[in-house]
């Protein structure tokens, strides 16, 4: 079992809303620790998030200002669409598996979701910080 | 002219809004089906090499990224001008087999039981998954199980669950081992007995509810699919266009996809960005038609395998020939799950299956091209053209769900006029009409982040617009 799971989310084809999927790709490789990354969040995800202790979502966020941190509760609130959200996730691992992981969103403000446009240099900058956060979040948690 | 606004609708793909016009007197007379974003994904496209299609269409959507991976890859077999090798056709049919399970589960199990399970009259906050689980938690997780089961061939054969890059022009990048082979035999009894209790679920609410099936999208239209050339049985992935009107009458037979362009025009409506392919011998909108499970059973001569052929002939039983009703969509995919779950031991089986030659190598060949193949909520085209070097100079994407664009208008008009005998100002729309409106539109299955490339989600609004348009009601959920 790998207790840290962090699920970056996103199209990478859409500008900004590449950042949670290019932070995920710089904590790939770091020991103790899972990476996904995925373009939209789907119901199967909740086995994974079940069998983790500890759960970090990173969308990038058109309303944030600056790097965010929310802790996640579930919800049993159907999404909108195929897609799911975390709180969905959450509450699918819950009911499913009888898990209650820990979980957090590290939201990177994002403005330009123009298709085929490329980071922003704003939400680089972002990118970074965001990626200290999440790992800082992930060591401080007990394996 | 009055009209009821519906934004968006719930459990389904994308951002849409839903437009009830009604008279002077009150009466419904229309229903339009919105769609507000676009993301442009054809003029992006434009200036790219066509081997990067695959991989990026498969990004259109994060739901169905694997329809249209196949469909580029074989756009992309058309412009090198080759026919792939036998085995990467297997592999691709494999594919798309577990994408056809994966996805109408979720639309059966995730998104449309509850209705079925829990009434259409009951409280939204419950009529979910959440709802399912409590009313029936076996069935809830064997349904979430068989949707894994299909993830579970595409991450097999493509390495990755989401946008698996994996089939290219002229064929695939990888095999399939046999410990996967393997892995996928074991899983199949369980997934088979899921459908066969989903099957069983759905006939026994039509037999307590038939006035859905008489009210949810039951009207004539054409049908359009693929099938197999020699014997115009189920199919999924290669074979002929055919095109059967309400009657069972085949009005059109054997056409090359190349060719859809002298048969499907495409008309574009100003308040939609969504286009509304028909039938171009009987024109616009009179050129109606569906795709998709109900439109796959109703061409075919048959399936080609016991169960789903036996599910079959009860179906067309059970609706009197041709299906015209939009609710038999529901029953259509769990048959076609069946069928899938039948036919992927035989390509298991097949001794092309594990042949070292996987993918066919050439040049620019053609410099226009069509792929085409049936996505879980129908028929899809890719139509490129290229430039002597193989940059995209022209895309046309043709999605299921634009397909279905006019029969979902009249669908919901239908349910509308059925549920709604009159709109005055003030009138408070019942929960229960709402739920039966989303779930019409739920009928089709569609996905709208497809069909125009859109983002975007929104709460429940429903509104009242007077003769003049003022809003003279909301209501949001």
């Amino acid at each position: 079992m790998n207790p840290r799971l962090v699920i970056g989310y996103g199209n990478t084809l859409r500008g900004d809303d590449a950042a949670g999927p290019a932070v995920v790709r710089r904590l790939e490789g770091r020991p103790g620790l899972t990476t996904m990354i995925v373009s939209e969040l789907v119901p199967e995800l909740a086995e994974a998030i079940a069998a983790a202790g500890l759960v970090v979502f990173v969308d990038a966020s058109e309303t944030a200002e600056e790097v965010e941190c929310i802790r996640l509760v579930p919800s049993k609130v159907q999404p909108v669409g195929h897609s799911s959200d975390p709180g969905y996730l959450l509450a699918l691992a819950e009911v499913l598996y009888s898990a209650h992981p820990l979980a957090w969103l590290v939201a990177v403000p994002a403005r330009e979701f123009q298709l085929g446009a490329g980071i922003s240099p704003r939400t680089q900058r972002f990118i970074l910080e965001a990626t200290r956060l999440t790992e800082s979040l992930c060591m401080n948690y007990p394996c | 002219m009055r009209r009821v606004i519906i934004d968006p609708v719930t459990r389904i793909e994308g951002h849409a809004k839903i437009s009830i016009f009604v008279d002077e007197a009150g009466q419904v007379v229309d229903a339009r089906f919105h769609v507000t974003e676009f993301r442009g994904f054809e003029a992006f496209c434009r200036g790219r090499p066509f081997p990067e299609m695959p991989g990026l269409t498969a990004r259109v959507c994060g739901i169905c990224p694997v329809s249209h991976l196949l469909c580029s890859a074989k756009a992309g077999d058309g412009i090198l001008g080759v026919r792939p090798p036998p085995t990467a056709v297997v592999l691709r049919r494999l594919m798309n087999l577990a994408q056809l399970i994966q996805s109408h589960a979720l639309s059966f199990f995730h998104l449309s039981s509850p209705d079925f399970l829990l009434g259409f009259d009951s409280d939204p906050a419950s009529r979910n998954l959440f709802g399912m689980i409590r009313a029936n938690p076996e069935l809830a997780r064997a349904g979430i199980r068989l949707r894994q089961f299909g993830q579970r061939i595409i991450e097999h054969l493509g390495g990755r669950k989401v946008h698996p890059s994996w089939a290219v022009p002229g064929g695939v990048r990888s095999g399939l081992t046999p410990e996967a082979a393997a892995d996928i035999r074991e899983q199949l009894p369980e997934a088979q007995a899921t459908t066969l209790i989903g099957i069983d679920l759905i006939k026994s609410y039509m037999d307590r509810h038939p006035e859905d099936i008489a009210v949810f999208g039951q009207f004539p239209s054409l049908y359009l699919g693929l099938v197999r050339p020699e014997d115009h049985g189920w199919e999924h992935h290669d074979g002929v266009l055919r095109i059967v009107d309400s009657s069972g009458a085949v009005i059109a037979d054997d056409i090359n996809p190349v060719d859809y362009s002298r048969h499907i025009g495409e008309a574009v409506e100003a308040d939609s960005y969504l286009k509304s392919p028909f039938y171009k011998p009987l024109g616009y909108p009179a050129g109606m038609y569906r795709v998709g499970p109900l439109a796959r059973l109703n061409i075919c001569t048959g399936i080609g395998t016991e169960a789903a052929d036996r599910e079959l002939r009860e179906f067309r039983q059970r609706a009197g020939g041709i299906a015209n009703s939009a609710f038999l969509y529901h029953y259509a995919r769990l048959i076609e799950i069946l069928a899938a779950i039948e036919f992927i031991p035989r390509h298991l089986d097949d001794p092309q299956l594990t042949a070292d030659r996987l993918r066919a190598e050439a040049g620019v060949n053609q410099l226009d091209a069509v792929g085409c193949s049936e996505a879980p909520r129908g028929t899809l085209f890719h139509d490129y053209s290229v430039d002597p070097h193989g940059l995209i100079t022209r895309v046309n994407l043709i999605i299921a769900t634009g397909q279905n664009n006019l029969a979902m208008n009249r669908t919901i008009a239908q349910i509308a006029r059925h549920y709604i005998r009159e709109v005055r100002t003030s009138v408070a729309i019942p929960e229960g009409f709402l739920n039966r409106v989303e779930h019409g539109i739920r009928c089709y299955d569609p996905c709208l982040s497809c069909s125009t490339h859109a983002l975007g989600q929104m709460p429940l609004v429903v509104r009242f617009l007077g003769p003049d348009g003022e809003v003279i009601a909301e209501v949001r959920r």
